[in-house]
């Protein structure tokens, strides 16, 4: 069976929580050529209640078939489309009695609004945690009157309006010490203070390559493990802001959107970043594919993730797939649901109660022919020099042209790689940040 | 949505510019930064900044109470302290002013480089006073990497090197580049007079790419930070041990003053 106009269903389950709580919300009608099932409605776990009862519903992942008939159709309860919510990355900094914790900014989709976030503290690995009030919608907390030389572990919850928790962070740990007895940092840097050390971990695609940026520019590259997780370390900073970032290129060459973390890194303290998952990769088959015929599109993630696509068209199509051992996704999707012009694709992971946020888009033609996609790790986009790189070799040639009038033989490259608009100017350099492998 | 410039006061006599992108990612900004004359600033600081790479670095003008200001965030900044730049005002007891920030822009991190809506687009901030900044800095610029480029529309296809550095504590001063068809060790490099300033991207003058490319960056606090860049091409010299060239010079003198003895008595005996 299809599901018809489920996006109204989530604008109507968004309104509930937003207020007109009890009042019922109906879902608009789905059905197929053989049954027809009317007003699915949405109940949000808990907020129903009276002195003689209380209702729990349905908000949760698919129970699949839980009703058949016989041979004729199977019905699933539940929604085979839900809120989702990206599960926030953590950073513990030490101090003195006190550890500083950074988190980025978790976004709902689908209807789920994060209102504020709580932290989840324990001195036992993997908890149970002892969580704070809401802190409102923040993303840092500094927790105090802690026991130095202990390790304190902590996660951070994400809350939806109503103060429930829509999403749970890894955990992340740090362990406060006096000051001038902070642990971790490699040698001196040459000057007189101890250098400090950031460790960041997280999952990405089963034996693949990472890169990490510090600033902007490559500070280390590593294999990824068979479980897709990885954790590296980084030495001899010195006190100050940093701009941390991590790509992935999975087995194709084909590179994930950058995660950047900013961090405030002290002299002599170790920090930790934790809970990194690398958007999926995605790719397909055609640039342009005939309407009516199959579009295979893939990519990779960490291993056995459920992975969620998303294709843009007049209503927005949801897919769901789930990535094999390796981490490999494929959906072959008829795109005779789709009207003919361009469209795009982006996709989504999720795995152990952890979820990713949407990858980059791919597009694609709907059309009356195929066109098979080129299969290569360079997008081209922004590698002016070709090296199928983007840095500050690209970052220089461009800036030498940047409010100058360009030559005939600049002018086709700005075309071709750049925003083709005739000159090169901060829309060009936004293009090459987006596109940036260091 | 609506991001947003501010200026915030900071410890030491700084007074900042942040950008709050209101939970948007933000890879590009751009504006213009301008004073009273009478204000005394003594320094622009970008070594907290967010922004990575400077297309126009916010640098003091001799005389000039005005810079523009242009740079990028690889992979997007999301946040709302991002620290853009910071001004360092000396002497400015018992003076006031206005400080603006007009011409303010900033880009979606999209792959299309799509404005960023901006409650507004000039800021400005009444300074009452403030005090010498003393920044302290025991630390040398962190480490940076040296690439080679070459391309057909600048520098008539010759070859150039680029690089940057950056420096969390008192910023940096400028760069300095020595070619060397010889590998040198630390303390000869630290004697030489040879060091040329330099700017990223820079012109090599060994177009045979047969030097040794040593690129320091200086921070204001005195340290330095050095890197180089190994030859692409090696010529034959660079390639043989100079133990092996003064054996092989001492051996050719060698048989040379045999030779040259053999034949003396040759001919004194003919």
């Amino acid at each position: 069976m299809k599901w018809r106009r489920h996006s109204h269903s989530y604008l109507a389950f968004f309104c509930l929580l937003v207020g007109v709580w009890p009042t019922l919300v109906f879902g608009q009608e789905f059905s197929s050529s053989s049954f027809k099932v009317l007003d699915p409605v949405f109940w949000p776990a808990g907020y129903s209640s009276a002195s003689s009862y209380q209702l729990f519903g349905n908000l949760s992942p698919l129970a699949v078939a839980t009703s058949t008939a016989t041979g004729s159709y199977g019905l699933s309860a539940g929604f085979l489309y839900f809120p989702l919510v990206t599960t926030p990355v953590v950073s513990a900094t030490a101090a003195d009695a006190a550890v500083a914790l950074t988190w980025t900014a978790a976004s709902g989709y689908l209807g789920w609004t994060v209102s504020g976030y709580n932290v989840g503290q324990s001195t036992t690995a993997g908890g149970p945690y002892t969580y704070s009030a809401s802190l409102g919608n923040v993303t840092s907390s500094t927790r105090t009157g802690l026991t130095n030389g202990t390790a304190y572990y902590f996660v951070i919850r994400a809350e939806d309006v109503f103060g429930n928790s829509v999403a749970t962070s890894s955990e992340v740990s740090a362990t406060p010490a006096a000051a001038g007895g902070g642990g971790g940092g490699g040698g001196g840097g040459g000057g007189g203070s101890i250098a400090a050390g950031v460790s960041l971990s997280g999952r990405a695609y089963p034996l693949s390559r990472i890169t990490v940026l510090k600033d902007g520019q490559i500070a280390v590259t590593t294999i990824v493990g068979p479980d897709a997780k990885f954790a590296v370390t980084l030495n001899g900073l010195s006190t100050g802001s940093y701009l941390f970032a991590v790509y992935g290129e999975d087995s194709r060459g084909q590179r994930s959107d950058l995660f950047t973390f900013p961090l405030y890194v002290t002299s002599g303290v170790s920090a930790q970043i934790s809970g990194i998952f690398l958007t999926p990769t995605i790719g397909v088959d055609k640039e342009e594919v005939k309407l009516g015929d199959n579009l295979a599109i893939f990519g990779q993630t960490a291993n056995d993730s459920n992975v969620l696509i998303a294709v843009n068209s007049e209503e927005e199509i949801f897919l769901r797939t789930q990535a094999d051992s390796q981490g490999t996704y494929l959906y072959n999707f008829d795109t005779s649901v789709l009207v003919r012009g361009g469209h795009s694709a982006k996709a989504r992971a999720s795995v152990a109660g952890l979820a990713s946020g949407f990858s980059g888009l791919v597009g694609f033609r709907v059309g009356n022919s195929t066109k098979l996609a080129e299969r290569g790790s360079c997008t081209g986009r922004a590698d002016l020099n070709a090296d199928c790189r983007v840095n500050l070799v690209d970052f220089s040639i461009a800036a030498y042209w940047y409010k100058r009038q360009l030559n005939e033989e600049f002018k086709s490259r700005e075309s071709k790689f750049l925003s083709g608009d005739g000159r090169v100017d901060l829309v060009d350099f936004s293009i090459m940040a987006y596109y940036w492998t260091g | 949505m609506a991001a947003e410039f501010y200026f915030k006061s900071l410890a030491g006599g700084e007074l900042a510019l942040y950008l709050n992108t209101d939970g948007q990612s933000v890879n590009s900004v751009a504006g213009v930064l301008a004073w009273p004359d009478e204000l005394n600033i003594q320094s622009v600081n970008v070594s907290n900044s967010v922004v990575n790479f400077w297309l126009e670095e916010p640098k003091l003008n001799d005389g000039r109470s005005t810079v523009n200001f242009s740079g990028i965030t690889p992979g997007g900044y999301s946040g709302n302290q991002g620290q853009i730049l910071a001004l360092t005002l000396d002497n400015n007891k018992n003076k006031t002013g206005l400080i603006r920030s007009t011409n303010l822009e900033a880009r979606h991190n999209d792959g299309l480089g799509t404005p960023v809506t901006l409650k507004s687009k000039q800021i400005e901030y009444s300074i009452e006073a403030a005090t010498i900044a003393v920044p302290i800095d025991n630390e040398p610029p962190e480490e940076f990497i040296v690439s080679l480029g070459q391309d057909v529309s600048m520098f008539n296809g010759q070859w150039f090197v680029v690089f940057q550095a950056t420096d969390k504590g008192s910023g940096l001063t400028g760069y300095e580049i020595l070619e060397s068809r010889w590998r040198l060790g630390a303390k000869k490099l630290d004697l030489t007079q040879k060091w040329q300033p330099a700017r990223s991207p820079q012109l090599l003058i060994d177009q045979e790419l047969e030097s040794f490319i040593y690129v320091r960056a200086n921070d204001r606090a005195g340290y330095s930070r050095l890197e180089s860049f190994s030859p692409i091409n090696t010529a034959w010299y660079q390639v043989v041990s100079p133990w092996l060239i003064l054996l092989g010079v001492i051996i050719i003198c060698f048989c040379f003053l045999v030779g040259k003895k053999y034949f003396s008595r040759r001919s004194l005996f003919s």
